[in-house]
């Protein structure tokens, strides 16, 4: 009889640490699921993070893109805006001076007409440059510049300017070669180099010269020279000449025709993409230009 | 009577008054000229006829000029219409493409004057005899 007591007192011993352990495990359980429901909670809620930061990114390239093409479109629509009625008046003028070839005119017609043509030139200049400006402005923004041989550059930009002027100025070329470059892109490059090896050539009397050198400066930078034998900068003038593009008497009366970028775009082209110019000049004897270049492109 | 017309261009441009310059100008060097306001006549024209050399603005109403080259790609018809572009769109990307497309040459308009580009086609008329 005591031994069947004994054996339920210990049955029930038995089941009850059995329900105690249940109890405890359960307990566990319940802990762990919690835990488990949370983890899942932060995870997810990690996932719907990641995924609004890739559609921010990508709406946010999307839209570079498109702003990107939208600037191409609007400097394609501008510059054939204006160049439709500069056409117009351009070509207007040629048929007007074949209309009146030989025939006899009022004594002011032939000049009028001479005065209208140079305007339609320097306007469909302007607009050129203007271009170029915007489009070397657009590309500025792109992500790298393949390095190449800013020297290729700019002894082509001398050959072509020298030509133009058809041998009444002398080039010189000293050019000392070396490494490629990638701080400015060879569209910028092309545009300072034509406009200051013009400035050269155009305020150089006929029989003077100009002489552009290149060369590596020792720290690495790339460096390039424009020297002319032409009227020079008056010392009163030297302060403003980048910042407004004001000529003197002289250099006013030689150049009648032409009006480039001006040395004031020109200092913002090479600056803005980490480079210096620099110039030095005496009137009556010539002016140096300079410009100087890093080798790598620095983020300004 | 002899048909002495140094040959035959289609000038596709929609601006009238540009238009007229130059038909002007290339009919006094005696070429003969068919005229298209757009890339539609211009299709409907080399439909029956293909012409020498064919002048082409890019901007035009309808579709572009490059369009047309290549719709007249896709008809295949008599191999290829040498053509000479005459724009006044932004150079790089435009020049590009026109010598892609097989451009003969490529004019920016406000920088070439009528007699400039019938000169041009002088010379290709010219090159075009002597090879």
């Amino acid at each position: 009889m005591a031994a069947a007591y004994l054996a339920i007192a210990l049955l029930a011993l038995a089941l009850s640490a059995a329900a105690y352990r249940l109890s405890t495990l359960r307990r566990e359980l319940a802990i762990a699921v919690r835990e488990r429901d949370e983890k899942r909670t932060s995870l997810a809620r990690t996932s719907k993070l990641l995924i609004e930061k890739n559609m921010e990114m990508f709406d946010r390239n999307v839209r570079q893109q498109k702003q990107l093409e939208s600037k191409e479109d609007f400097v394609g629509i501008v510059s054939h805006q204006l160049r439709t009625p500069a056409t117009e008046v351009k070509w207007g003028i040629e048929a007007l001076e074949g209309e009146l070839r030989g025939k006899k005119q009022s004594e002011h017609a032939t000049e009028y007409l001479e005065k209208l043509r140079k305007s339609a030139e320097r306007m469909v200049r302007l607009i050129d440059s203007l271009v170029r400006l915007m489009a070397v402005d657009e590309q500025y923004r792109r992500l790298s510049i393949a390095p190449y041989d800013p020297d290729e550059v700019v002894v082509h930009v001398a050959e072509e300017v020298a030509k133009t002027f058809e041998g009444a100025k002398k080039l010189h070329l000293a050019v000392t070669k070396g490494g490629t470059i990638d701080s400015m892109d060879s569209d910028s490059l092309e545009l300072v180099a034509e406009n200051l090896i013009e400035n050269a050539f155009t305020y150089t009397p006929e029989g003077g010269s100009v002489t552009v050198s290149t060369e590596r400066t020792p720290d690495g930078c790339y460096s390039f020279t424009v020297k002319d034998t032409g009227v020079g900068i008056p010392k009163e003038k030297q302060k403003m000449v980048f910042v407004k593009f004001q000529r003197s008497e002289t250099a006013m009366r030689m150049n009648s025709g032409g009006m480039g970028l001006g040395l004031y775009l020109v200092k913002n082209i090479v600056e803005r993409q980490g480079g210096q110019v620099s110039f030095e000049s005496q009137e009556g004897v010539g002016s140096v230009f300079r410009v100087v270049l890093p080798a790598k492109r620095r983020l300004t | 009577m002899t048909d002495t017309t140094k040959g035959t261009v289609l000038l596709v441009e929609d601006d009238e008054f540009l238009r007229s310059l130059i038909v002007r100008k290339l009919a006094e060097r005696g070429y003969a000229v068919t005229i298209a306001k757009d890339g539609e006549e211009a299709l409907t024209h080399l439909g029956s006829a293909l012409p020498d050399l064919m002048l082409l603005d890019l901007v035009l109403p309808g579709f572009s000029g490059f369009e047309l080259v290549a719709k007249l790609r896709e008809q295949g018809k008599g191999g290829r219409v040498p053509f000479i572009v005459l724009s006044n769109s932004a150079e790089s990307q435009n020049r590009q493409q026109a010598e892609e497309l097989g451009a003969a040459d490529y004019l920016v308009k406000a920088q070439s004057t009528p007699s400039d580009i019938v000169t041009r086609v002088d010379t290709w008329f010219a090159e075009r005899r002597t090879s």
